[in-house]
């Protein structure tokens, strides 16, 4: 409803956060995963998000409607090298790749993320204080 | 003593002068606003309409319009009820 | 004697739907807080309408025929543009937006939408007072 777009964009945002969120549980769940699927340790994942436009939606014109999540990539930057002979994933050297996980940086992304996702909530809540009060017009 | 025609009587003083040299009589003033009238329940109409099918741009618009709508139609019947009463005053002169 | 050409409402609903505007933008500038690149945008009117609200003062010109000139533009011509801010961001991914200062503005805002819609309400009331005469 064209009415309530101000409502849509801030689920937009919601939507866009919580996808972070789940993000980064993985990574810090994973942060000593050693073997994965496509073999080797698991590679840190990165929600990446860009700007709605209106046109994506159907509509005619070209303004701002939200955000969108382009798609989680990997963090291409190299593993973290130990030395622990015992782990059974040491190569012949020694050596264990673990996954490119910083938990301080996770930490940090988290609480931006759910900063990010509490004002998101006082936007709602703040647009239906504004709907509230122009239904109530003529009373 | 000479009896007229009442309604001669009556729209005579209310004869508007307008600023363009040209007299509007009360009928001719009174046909346009019902026409203003009419057009503002429709827009309200409309306004509502769209509300039902989620076209709406702004919900505050939506009550603005149906306000109006409202406020004219009351200014319509009151006016209608101030004449009434005039006529009927007038009708129960003794002449 | 319409009543969308008072002026009073005219002006009350031209405020709230720039007011309706601004908390879409500024919703959108939260919702992309963490986008990267992303450059906030506002809204600009009042500029505009001052100097529209303006010319039609004291001594506006009185337009009763289609070939009268007035001094200034209407208040109806006058619309809210979405401009971006393009300043330099503070932050690592280009995202300029100040979400402090957002919230903030937020607040103010959805004050001034309400304390808008009071107004019509008043005015609508005032009017309906007239028409009946006081005796509802």
């Amino acid at each position: 409803m064209k009415m309530f777009d101000t409502l849509a964009i801030s689920a937009s945002g919601l939507t866009a956060e919580r996808l972070r969120m789940d993000t980064i549980a993985s990574n810090v769940a994973n942060a000593n995963t050693t073997r994965t699927e496509e073999g080797g340790p698991y590679r840190r994942k990165v929600a990446v998000f860009r700007e709605k436009l209106e046109s994506e939606m159907g509509r005619a014109g070209n303004r701002s409607a939200g955000v969108e999540a382009v798609g989680i990539q990997e963090d291409m930057s190299p593993f973290k090298k130990i030395y622990d002979p015992s782990h059974p994933d040491a190569d012949e050297d020694g050596y264990v790749e673990l996954p490119n996980v910083n938990l301080l940086n996770e930490m940090v992304d988290m609480i931006a993320a759910t900063r990010a996702y509490e004002a998101n909530v006082t936007v709602i809540n703040s647009s239906k204080g504004m709907y509230a009060k122009a239904l109530e017009i003529g009373k | 003593m000479k009896i007229g025609s009442i309604s001669n009587e009556i729209v005579t003083p209310l004869e508007k002068t307008g600023g363009s040299g040209k007299t509007e009589s009360f009928s001719e003033t009174l046909k346009k606003q019902l026409g203003e009238v009419n057009e503002l329940q429709l827009a309200a109409e409309k306004a509502s309409e769209e509300l039902a099918l989620g076209e709406a741009e702004n919900i505050h618009e939506v009550m603005i319009q149906t306000e109006e709508a409202k406020l004219a139609l009351e200014l319509t019947v009151q006016v209608r009820n101030k004449v009434l009463e005039a006529y009927q005053d007038i009708m129960k002169m003794q002449i | 004697m319409k009543i969308t050409e008072n002026r009073d409402i005219g002006i009350l609903k031209k405020a709230m739907d720039v007011a309706s505007l601004r908390q879409k933008v500024m919703a959108n500038n939260i919702a992309n807080v963490n986008t990267a690149g992303y450059k906030a945008q506002k809204v600009s009117f009042e500029e505009a309408m001052r100097s529209a609200a303006g010319s039609q003062g004291p001594v506006a010109l009185e337009k009763t025929d289609k070939g009268h000139i007035g001094n200034g533009g209407s208040i109806e011509s006058v619309r809210p543009k979405i401009v971006r801010d393009e300043s330099v961001s503070q932050k690592l991914d280009g995202n300029n937006v100040d979400i402090e200062s957002e919230m903030v503005d937020m607040a103010a805002n959805q004050l001034l939408y309400n304390a808008l819609a009071q107004q019509v309400s008043n005015k609508i009331s005032v009017l309906r007072y007239a028409i009946h005469e006081g005796e509802r």
